[in-house]
């Protein structure tokens, strides 16, 4: 027992992270199946395991999650590629920045989301308007961090290279690329959020398979228990995705102080 | 014999500076997207493809805000939208402050509560809003609660890392002397919080404009997201844009103000934070 104590003392946090997890939703179920018991106003996680298998075995989940992860992946690589792109090139040269930051500025301020549908008439209901709308929210947060990464590196550092007689290609590659790194994965942690809140929206204006479609189709129907499994596997699907990258950051560049 | 430096610049300074190049980026933008917009509507392909119910140029935008001020829906659109984003960014804050704060001064309910906050904090909450359509109706409140929603996780997350982050022997010396809890709260806690929950609730007006709008896009009777689906369905691309001009001016407004309030609130932080911090504002 007292062996157990200690355990429980040295993992203290993540007993009590299970613990929490299973006291709420041991909560959950009790109100939904004894005190409200209306599988329109509440539904239980049992409810919602019960129509997760449901939709598992139909075949119709996986068309869902495939349509959405299509759209996911495509706009999201095009938004890095660019993103970064653009931020390397306004960090190099000042006139860049100047012409852009502008507007950088007003498209990223501005609710893209309004967009959608304009873009769903435009390219149609296909693949195509999700792409452009995944892109647009992906591809800020990546520049501006790109930017930032490659402008708040120590000046010092490049001195030394370059006393060291460091050619330029030096200096890029072996400090600033480096120096700029984490802040590079940061933007691409934080564009994930963006770029699912995308692909989600433009998908409940108008589509024929993905989360968002399952989510508006169930609610609208009134099967609340579906729309559930939805935002259920979307909040897997974020949380496994940002700390993933959250790893990936800590392997990269452990010297890196992280906040968020 | 002239010397160089005594030479007239080609381009004076004042033309020169980066609010000049900014300023004439956007009109140069402006221009090319109107003068695109003349060209492609005069080509067969693109007329074919009726892309005046897609994309508005400037002056049809600049026109269709002139005829939705003038009959007041602008108005009646903004003030429901700006309603919406008040009431729930208001909740956000009134519950997302002591939360953060609680959780970060009493470890217990910190390790209790933080899976669900990071869980929430990572899924799309613009993903409930189909579904809290469903439970409340239409109207200001569920809208207000998909806000809500929206903006509480940054205020609270930074207000928590604010809390942690003061300075425990500045706590300390305030104990020494004497001072009570109350003391501590206020003249340690707060101050030295302030600039981290202020940049939580700049993160949170981004948030809090984009939930708004999706909330309205899904069911409303008034709204600027209203406004812009009821337009889009109808192939008038004129007020969809206005609606995101009036959107962008309000959220460019509000993150300055907070700006503005962050360097008066505490000037001895202001640009120590602006570094600190410039990551956690990039979200």
């Amino acid at each position: 027992m007292g062996n157990f104590a200690h355990v429980y003392r040295w993992h203290e946090k993540k007993f009590d992270a299970c613990l929490s997890v299973i006291l709420g939703l041991v909560a959950w179920a009790i109100l939904d199946s004894i005190l409200i018991n209306n599988p329109l106003v509440l539904v239980g996680p049992l409810r919602i395991a019960e129509a997760f298998t449901r939709l598992l075995y139909r075949g119709e989940l996986m068309r869902h999650v495939y349509a959405t992860l299509v759209e996911f992946a495509l706009g999201y690589f095009v938004g890095v590629v660019i993103g970064i792109g653009l931020g390397v090139l306004m960090a190099l040269s000042r006139t860049v920045k100047e012409v852009l930051s502008p507007w950088v500025t007003i498209w990223y301020n501005a609710p893209i989301i309004l967009l959608a549908p304009l873009f769903i008439t435009a390219l149609g209901l296909g693949l195509a308007s999700k792409i452009v709308i995944v892109f647009i929210g992906a591809v800020f947060p990546v520049l501006f961090n790109t930017y930032t990464g490659m402008t708040i590196i120590d000046g010092r550092l490049v001195e030394a290279v370059r006393a060291f007689g460091g050619t330029r290609r030096q200096i890029f590659f072996k400090v600033i690329v480096p120096g700029a790194l984490p802040l590079v994965m940061t933007g691409l942690r934080l564009s994930v959020g963006r770029a699912l809140v995308g692909a989600i929206v433009s998908e409940f204006f108008g589509a024929r398979a993905g989360i968002g479609y399952l989510i508006t189709a169930a609610s609208e129907g009134f099967r609340t228990a579906e729309a559930f499994v939805g935002v259920v596997l979307l909040a897997i699907g974020g949380y496994v995705t940002f700390e993933t990258l959250k790893y990936v950051e800590r392997k990269i560049a452990p010297w890196y102080e992280y906040r968020v | 014999m002239k010397s160089a430096a005594k030479r007239e610049p080609l381009v004076q300074a004042w033309l020169r500076s980066s609010r000049m190049i900014a300023a004439c980026s956007v009109i140069v933008g402006i221009g090319i997207w109107q003068l695109a917009y003349e060209a492609l509507a005069r080509t067969h392909y693109f007329k074919d493809y009726a892309i005046y119910h897609f994309l508005a140029s400037p002056l049809q935008v600049i026109q269709t805000f002139g005829d939705l001020y003038r009959s007041g829906e602008l108005f009646r659109h903004s003030y429901f939208s700006l309603l919406e984003f008040v009431y729930g960014f208001l909740l956000a804050v009134v519950i997302g402050i002591p939360v953060g704060f609680i959780m970060a001064t009493q470890k217990k309910i910190n390790y209790y509560l933080d899976p669900w906050v990071s869980c929430i904090y990572a899924t799309p909450t613009v993903a409930l809003a189909p579904i809290i359509m469903v439970w409340f109706g239409l109207g200001i409140f569920p809208n207000s609660l998909v806000v809500f929603l929206g903006a509480v996780f940054p205020i609270l997350l930074n207000t928590y890392t604010g809390i942690k982050s003061v300075r425990r022997n500045l706590i300390e010396v305030v104990r020494a002397f004497g001072g009570s809890p109350m003391q501590v709260f206020f003249k340690v806690m707060i101050p030295d919080a302030a600039p981290a929950i202020i940049t939580g609730l700049r993160l949170a007006v981004g948030r809090a404009v984009i939930s708004v709008v999706v909330a309205e896009l899904f069911g409303a009777e008034a709204g600027l997201g209203y406004m812009v689906y009821f337009y889009s369905q109808r192939f008038l691309p004129g007020p969809v844009f206005v609606g995101i001009v009036v959107l962008v001016i309000f959220g460019i407004l509000t993150f300055t103000l907070l700006e503005k309030a962050q360097g008066w609130l505490s000037p001895w932080y202001a640009h120590q934070v602006k570094r600190q911090t410039h990551r956690m504002e990039m979200e």
